[in-house]
């Protein structure tokens, strides 16, 4: 230094202030020295970001707000949707591979009290990257403001309804009040009962418990219920091996009763209806023959007539087995009388 | 000694003290001194088109009022910095435990104020009484008598060149200690906040209206502390001690009008660029 010129020294101490100056202009302006693409994010409320806002992916700054157009909700024919903002945004050309066509564009903030910057979800990878120049619709940040305005809205027509209706919530109050008490008391009168109660819904509630796994155990996990299931799937077995011959067999039958019930004709048919008929009357023959038998049978039951007494009379019946039992030894008898 | 015909006069004494006359008299010499100042900056915007000045003239002033205080206004503004931003932070603390916007605040109003506003008071306090002293010294020694004789004016051929370099390198002076307030604030984020350097630096909250009307304060007071400072010392008399009262009073003239320029200038920016 000591060998410059004042005129170098002065120089030098411009030079230095216009190289920050020109750093900082740099800085400010935004320009970005790689290469860049264009997307644009349509917002209904895009909320506080401004032109030169952040956007950044995972908290790294990956690009700028290049602009916000004022749409006013008219429909887009590219995209056959409405929006009231539109914002074209430059992002580094290095992450477009990795911004994928269901990325999640929006704005949130710094810290508490931030700035507002737009935040990238660059979406699945299963997904194809976004094209340059496309146009996707943003999720719009939570309106606050609006929040803020219903609450009030809101709480001034509950003060609203308070102060009308004061004497009636007043007296609702105190009948609720009413009712506690009432509550309360019933409760500490019947405390013992009620604990009671809950011991007997606790063993009740055990019980069924218990219940519940022996039942499991005997019906659900048992060797009767393995069993009834190895019977069952047998049966299944067979009946899946079984029913289709034997449908087949039906089919067969059917197709031979439907031959034979064409052979029948109107006089065949006649003989046919001539012999249920007949069927019928001896049925009731039949009917009423078994009714007679039936009576017989109760009178012999009741012991009376002769075979009825024989049968039914053990009086009878020991003299006729006497009877018998004399004649064995006394054979002469069937042939002379004293 | 009678002041020349083409300086700002110089304030009779009151004649008779009494309650009245202590009452006016501060305003009305506060509004001469008003006129006489504008009259001034007058001449020198005058004597900058009219004006010839030597070879070199300019580029003296330069070096002495840019690099010599370089040196000081560094020092200044570093350890303002450090105090801004520490204070700042244990604000910041009481309210919202988030230190992430402490960068980008700091920054913004350092652009926008601090940097040129702060740096100046320094930077007037050496410079003004620089200017005050070597043109006081040279009224009370005849030695501006000597250039009117020689048909030289004194205005253009002691204000101009300082008005000149004034502007430009209390704009350079301004910068560099933005530059230094800046770096000295982030190293006391980082160690007594926790704030990294990335996060510290951000400059998304500056605005272009934000620079603009911290170059144009760096230039108004540029402007401002020459004027101040040759006024008082254009109008020293008394010898040696009329010097140390003009220095005095061109430190103190200097610094209020600092604070005055911000004043205006910081309304004018806030209604061209609102934010």
């Amino acid at each position: 230094m000591k060998g410059l010129s004042i005129e170098a020294r002065v120089g030098l101490l411009i030079l230095l202030a216009a190289g920050l100056l020109a750093a900082f202009v740099f800085v400010l302006s935004g320009v970005r020295l790689g290469k860049t693409y264009e997307l644009f994010v349509d917002f209904n409320n895009p909320g506080s970001v401004q032109s030169g806002a952040p956007v950044r992916i995972g908290g790294l700054k990956v690009g700028q707000v290049s602009e916000m157009r004022y749409l006013g909700g008219g429909l887009d024919p590219r995209t056959g949707r409405r929006a009231l903002v539109r914002m074209r945004v430059q992002l580094d050309q290095d992450v477009q591979p990795t911004v994928h066509e269901d990325a999640l564009f929006y704005v949130t903030a710094q810290g508490v009290l931030g700035e507002q910057f737009v935040a990238v979800d660059p979406g699945t990878a299963e997904k194809p990257a976004l094209a340059p120049g496309a146009i996707v619709h943003g999720v719009d940040p939570p309106r606050l403001d609006l929040a803020l305005a219903l609450g009030y809205e809101l709480l001034e027509t509950l003060v609203d309804g308070i102060r009308a209706n004061r004497a009636e919530l007043g007296s609702l109050l105190d009948g609720l009040i009413s009712i506690l008490r009432d509550l309360s008391g019933l409760l500490h009168e019947n405390r013992a009962r009620l604990e009671q109660i809950i011991v007997n819904v606790e063993t009740a509630s055990s019980e069924a418990a218990q219940l519940v796994t022996g039942a499991r155990a005997q019906y659900v996990d048992g060797a009767e219920a393995r069993r009834v299931l190895t019977n069952l799937d047998r049966v299944l077995a067979v009946a899946a091996r079984d029913l289709g011959p034997l449908l087949t067999d039906v089919r067969s039958v059917a197709g031979h009763a439907d031959t034979a019930l064409a052979t029948i004709g109107p006089e065949e048919q006649r003989r046919i209806r001539a012999t249920i008929e007949r069927a019928a009357s001896i049925a009731e023959r039949a009917d009423s023959t078994l009714a007679d038998a039936q009576g017989i049978v109760a009178h012999v039951r009741a012991g009376e007539g002769t075979v009825g007494a024989m049968l039914m009379d053990e009086e009878i019946y020991d003299d006729v087995q006497e009877l018998i039992r004399d004649l064995k030894h006394n054979p002469w008898k069937f042939f002379w009388r004293e | 000694m009678s002041a020349p015909a083409d300086v700002p006069t110089l304030s009779a004494p009151p004649r008779e003290p009494g309650f009245l006359h202590a009452l006016g008299a501060p305003l009305v010499a506060a509004g001469r001194d008003l006129r006489e100042l504008l009259a001034l900056f007058a001449q020198t915007l005058y004597w900058c088109v009219r004006g010839r000045r030597e070879k070199g003239d300019v580029i003296a002033q330069m070096y002495s009022l840019g690099n010599r205080s370089w040196f000081f206004l560094s020092v200044s503004m570093g350890f303002i910095g450090m105090i801004l931003v520490f204070q700042a932070g244990a604000q910041a603390a009481k309210v919202v435990p988030d230190f992430s916007l402490l960068g980008p605040f700091y920054i913004k109003l350092l652009v926008r104020d601090l940097a040129a506003s702060i740096g100046a008071m320094p930077l007037a306090t050496r410079v003004g009484a620089g200017i005050a002293a070597e043109i006081g010294t040279m009224v009370v020694t005849e030695q501006t008598d000597a250039l009117r004789m020689c048909s030289a004016e004194p205005v253009d051929y002691l204000v101009v060149p300082r008005f000149l370099a004034s502007i430009v390198m209390t704009t350079v002076l301004l910068v560099w200690a933005a530059f230094v307030a800046l770096i000295a604030g982030m190293i006391v984020a980082k160690h007594s906040y926790g704030v990294s350097y990335v996060n510290f630096v951000d400059f998304s909250f500056v605005t272009p209206g934000d620079a603009i009307t911290g170059l144009m304060k760096c230039v108004a007071y540029g402007a401002a502390i020459p004027i101040v400072s040759a006024h008082r010392g254009l109008r020293t008399f008394g010898g040696a001690e009329g010097v140390g009262r003009a220095t005095t009073d061109a430190v103190v003239h200097s610094t209020f009008a600092v604070i005055m320029l911000n004043f205006v200038l910081s309304t004018v920016g806030f209604l061209l660029f609102p934010e």
